[in-house]
């Protein structure tokens, strides 16, 4: 799993590159994350389009990130498909989280304020 | 518990190793094809028994990767019936952990990282539950198909 990050201005692109997020890849997901967020830009945007699924290791990493901001930083979603929607949605955390329909959407938004 | 007027649709044992639980979930999948589940139940029954065998490793058997996992499934009335035995530990306190309801409207720095997995596991599995029988662990579970409800 990789992450690769495209900054717009304030705002920076974090592609997930990888299918899972799970139990196996969780602390390597949680360290790329928390480098691209240390010294990052103030929004931070998740694109999970190409992962297929995230189970609660892989969800609780990422909760761990949006934890790792400073107080000036947000972590927004984008892209969430079928069993990764699923599991923010029986858990809730899809109301914790802003989430982007897809990262078109949210790159153009990027761009309108970055 | 076990209901068995129906035949037995799949039948595995496999290790511990959190990497091969994929390829086995991708099996069973292949095994209820006929069964018509939906693209929805195909989420969740991924998503339940990802959460139920990564807890088997994890705490069952304290993250060793090569210890025995059996998974049995019938064809039930209106879907299907999991059996998913282990001879690790016993569940703590000798009962089923309980979901954790969090309270999700808190400051950023107090949400919950972990805890997820037996709230996913109790909101799609149907009357789970859990026995120790001899040394053995096992979990069973109903999962409805939709498809099936209308012609059982």
């Amino acid at each position: 799993m990789e992450l690769i990050r495209q900054d717009f201005g304030d705002a920076a692109l974090i592609t997930v590159h990888g299918k899972r997020i799970d139990a196996a890849g969780a602390i390597h997901f949680k360290d790329q994350m928390r480098a691209h967020i240390q010294g990052g830009p103030a929004r931070i945007i998740l694109d999970l389009g190409e992962v297929e699924f995230v189970d609660s290791s892989g969800l609780g990493a990422i909760v761990t990130s949006m934890k790792q901001l400073a107080n000036h930083q947000v972590l927004e979603l984008a892209t969430l498909r079928g069993a990764v929607e699923k599991v923010f949605h029986l858990t809730r955390m899809d109301s914790v989280f802003t989430i982007h329909a897809d990262s078109g959407a949210a790159i153009s938004d990027l761009r309108k304020t970055g | 518990m076990l209901e068995m007027e129906h035949a037995t649709l799949f039948h595995a044992h496999f290790a511990s190793d959190p990497e091969s639980f994929g390829q086995l979930i991708e099996g069973l999948t292949q095994a209820i094809a006929g069964l018509h589940p939906n693209r929805d139940e195909l989420h969740n029954l991924e998503i339940l028994l990802a959460e139920i065998l990564n807890n088997i490793a994890e705490h069952a058997y304290c993250e060793r990767n090569d210890c025995p996992i059996e998974l049995l499934v019938w064809r039930t009335n209106g879907g299907i019936t999991c059996n998913v035995i282990d001879r690790g530990q016993e569940m703590p306190g000798g009962i089923l952990p309980p979901a954790q309801n969090h309270a999700l409207n808190c400051d950023r720095s107090d949400l919950p990282e972990g805890g997820f997995g037996w709230a996913l596991v109790r909101t799609i599995a149907r009357d789970l539950g859990y026995e120790r029988i001899g040394g053995t662990n096992v979990l069973h579970f109903k999962f409805t198909i939709s498809y099936l409800l209308s012609r059982d």
